[in-house]
């Protein structure tokens, strides 16, 4: 019991960070937050699974992942891809180029590939090492690797032609 | 030496051995065209970073956190259930109507100790001995280990004592609902340094409490009422419940 609660605590202490990865994969934030519910959730009732000693982050991540492939893509939002309040916000300042360009980012994430969304959410956002990142993906680092250079080679034509974003 | 761009990228990730990082660092200086790609990894990964570094800062919406302050969790129906069952406790505590029999049957049932306390002094507490209680001028106030929990304890942790709420009250100070492992719920409110206890109510059904009980066992009417008529805005979140932990519940 004491065990299970201090697991839970740990897995409560990087909510944060679980959304921050669901957020690359699902572009809604209720998507994105229906999906950190299931597999916390999930954490819950498979938590014997977790080896103590090893990454609770990476675990979370993979249950995170095989969440949303299970379940939770085939009813995300997928039609309306860009929610419309998040457009337009904070314009005229510093702080408006900041959001346009983090919100650039975002879109052009989204536009990615399944495989490279993980990728890029895995290493990029959640700065996990490849070797770390490779293993919640179950593929080898290879892998991985070319993945991630394909995956930010897209990124950077995507975001050196705005349209293609802003559109 | 030539490098492929995933070799780079690696650089740039922080990825690889010591003596590569070296060769390629002589060959950035040399061949700016390089220096310049590599310069370009660095940098998606900070854009990457950065669009969404925000999202870690937002508070964290208490559906998520809910599950893992109830320890026997089975299927995210339960968790949606009790959810609904909670804010419908709440809501009929809050409209202040009558009780029907049969609640006010479930509240007879329990002893209103905090009442009992006050009028009778801490020897008649037919509960706890006088571990986690102290009547101090007629009023029951939190000692022992509920003290300790209520001052340092976050909630939804199980031990001894659960807590349960905190949130700000009405008249600016700070108060939690709290169960212990003996089977007693109720509200503490912290006044100066110390945790007063305007209400306490004692679950008749003694069986089995234990800790282990204590991790799964609702708040009793009562007290989600209580929690209602005092409190002011939305209970706390767990960043600001540690925030007040670490400022000892002064505001």
């Amino acid at each position: 019991m004491d065990n299970d609660n201090a697991l839970h605590h740990e897995i409560a202490a990087l909510l944060p960070r679980l959304r921050r990865f669901a957020r690359t994969l699902a572009w809604h934030r209720e998507d994105a937050d229906d999906l950190v519910q299931l597999a916390v959730e999930r954490a819950i009732v498979h938590s014997a699974s977790y080896q103590p000693g090893t990454r609770l982050d990476a675990w979370l991540f993979r249950i995170i992942k095989n969440a949303w492939i299970d379940e939770v893509r085939a009813r995300s939002r997928r039609s309306e891809l860009f929610a419309p309040e998040e457009e337009g916000e904070h314009v005229g300042d510093n702080f408006a180029e900041a959001h346009q360009q983090r919100l650039a980012v975002q879109k052009a994430v989204s536009l990615l590939s399944e495989e490279h969304r993980l990728v890029v959410g895995l290493v990029l956002v959640e700065g996990l090492p490849y070797k770390e990142a490779a293993e919640v993906l179950e593929i080898p680092v290879g892998t991985l690797t070319s993945r991630l250079a394909r995956a930010r080679s897209t990124l950077q034509e995507l975001l050196s032609e705005p349209a293609r974003i802003e559109s | 030496m030539t490098f492929s761009d995933e070799t780079l990228m690696a650089y740039a990730d922080g990825e690889l051995d010591l003596a590569t990082c070296r060769a390629i660092e002589d060959a950035m200086r040399r061949d700016a065209a390089l220096a310049r790609r590599v310069a370009q990894h660095k940098a998606m990964r900070t854009d990457v970073f950065a669009a969404y570094a925000p999202v870690a800062d937002e508070a964290v919406p208490p559906r998520l956190a809910q599950p893992l302050r109830q320890a026997t969790v089975v299927s995210l129906e339960s968790v949606r259930a009790r959810r609904e069952a909670e804010q419908q406790a709440v809501r009929k505590a809050s409209r202040g109507r009558r009780w029907s029999w049969p609640e006010w049957g479930a509240l007879a049932a329990m002893l209103m100790v905090g009442v009992m306390a006050g009028h009778y002094g801490i020897g008649m507490l037919p509960i706890e001995g006088g571990d986690n209680l102290a009547s101090r001028d007629g009023v029951l106030v939190a000692q022992g280990r509920l003290s300790t929990a209520l001052e340092q304890q976050l909630g939804g942790i199980s031990g001894a004592v659960r807590i349960g709420t905190s949130f700000v009250a009405q008249d600016g100070g700070y108060c939690r609902s709290f169960m212990t492992a003996q089977g007693t719920a109720g509200l503490a409110c912290k006044q100066g340094a110390t945790w007063k206890v305007p209400l306490m109510v004692q679950n008749p059904v003694r069986e089995q409490q234990g800790e282990y009980r204590l991790a799964a066992a609702e708040m009793p009417l009562p007290v989600l009422e209580a929690v209602d008529q005092r409190i002011s805005g939305q209970p706390l979140d767990a960043k600001a419940e540690q925030e007040a932990v670490r400022k000892g519940w002064q505001r």
